[in-house]
């Protein structure tokens, strides 16, 4: 989904890789402990650390994605 | 760039407000009355056909949840009470006025008002008002301002339209460059004119911009209403393909945090279905 600010001030990215019903359906990939390294968390992890805009956004382009309530695709 | 104009000036010069039809004013009247009987408000209602019509199929839909069919104005006031009546004659009415509107502003208005109502029955409450019916009403009537521009003034929300494609501005404010008022002010204009309540009103007129709104329920309405849109328009149930943004001081307004997103969410994309029946209903 390209770069997300989180409220803390780091800056990573949320990947979407399935439906909200998997725990791992949306990773957030952010800056690790050591230059050049990352690590990734589910989203239920960093959800707190979103912007609430963020938030809705990750969830809505997720369902569009990957759900099945019958929302328009991506696209 | 034409001439601009104040909200004053468009009101009596331009845009010629409709009248809220006599008998959703006269339902609107006698439901705020305590003491008028439910037969009465049955009675106001079966007394003009098409709008019975519209309300029984309105009531009739999965939204309301009712487990048997309603057949009779009478059965559906003794069922839902005189609040949601009103809502229901004030909704199908609105319906009315919008259903000759691009499909997606009319669908975007739709889900709004499902989005206000989930909000409304998920969210951290706190909202001024009575049900959750009522949260559906802000909801559907939020852009209302955008119906009356294009009728009045079509070759300006035209350039509006495009300012906003070229641009990437949002509505509001390509509406505030090439006409001087926004939607959001045209709106509450009606709102007066049909002698809405003043936190209605008041929040219509601040949904882009919660300043608007000079007490605190007022604006935590208007921002909820702006969360609601926003949400609409993340689900690609966008009404004129402007860009939608909540500002940091509406999101403190609504009271939403984190913890309510992703329910509200969930419940939101559980009455898509609903949604399109709605707007069947309507048509």
């Amino acid at each position: 989904m390209g770069r997300v600010t989180f409220l803390d001030g780091r800056v990573g990215s949320v990947v979407l890789v399935g439906p909200r019903s998997n725990p791992k359906g949306a990773m957030a990939v952010l800056p690790g402990d050591s230059a050049g390294a990352v690590k990734t968390l589910p989203l239920p992890q960093v959800m707190d650390s979103l912007q609430p805009a963020t938030l809705v956004e990750v969830l809505a382009v997720q369902e569009r994605a990957f759900g099945n309530s019958g929302l328009q695709p991506l696209g | 760039m034409g001439k601009t104009y104040d909200i004053d000036r468009i009101v009596d010069e331009v845009v010629s407000l409709p009248s809220l039809p006599g008998t959703v004013a006269l339902i609107m009247r006698l439901v705020d009355d305590p003491n008028t009987p439910l037969s009465l408000v049955a009675k106001a209602i079966s007394a003009d056909p098409p709008l019975a019509i519209k309300t029984l199929r309105l009531v009739n839909t999965a939204y309301y949840g009712l487990r048997q069919k309603v057949t009779t104005i009478e059965h559906a006031v003794v069922l839902l009470g005189t609040k949601v009546i009103k809502n229901l004659a004030f909704t199908a009415t609105v319906l009315d006025i919008m259903k000759d509107e691009m499909d997606s502003f009319f669908l975007h208005s739709v889900a709004c008002g499902v989005a206000m109502r989930t909000i409304a029955m998920t969210g951290p409450g706190g909202l001024a008002i009575e049900s959750p019916e009522e949260a559906f009403v802000y909801g559907l009537l939020h852009d209302i301002g955008k119906v009356l521009f294009k009728k009045y003034l079509p070759a300006e929300a035209e350039e509006v339209r495009r300012l906003v494609l070229s641009e990437g501005v949002a509505t509001y404010e390509a509406e505030q460059r090439i006409i001087g008022v926004d939607h959001s002010e045209m709106g509450a204009s009606i709102g007066l004119k049909w002698k809405l309540p003043e936190i209605l009103v008041s929040a219509i007129r601040g949904h882009h911009d919660i300043s608007r709104c000079p007490t605190p329920d007022e604006a935590r309405l208007a921002a909820a209403t702006a969360v609601a849109d926003f949400i609409c328009t993340q689900c690609g149930l966008e009404s004129d393909g402007g860009p939608v943004r909540v500002s940091q001081d509406a999101w403190d307004a609504s009271g939403l945090s984190n913890s309510h997103i992703p329910r509200i969410m969930d419940a939101f994309f559980a009455e898509l279905p609903t949604i399109n029946e709605l707007v069947s209903a309507s048509e």
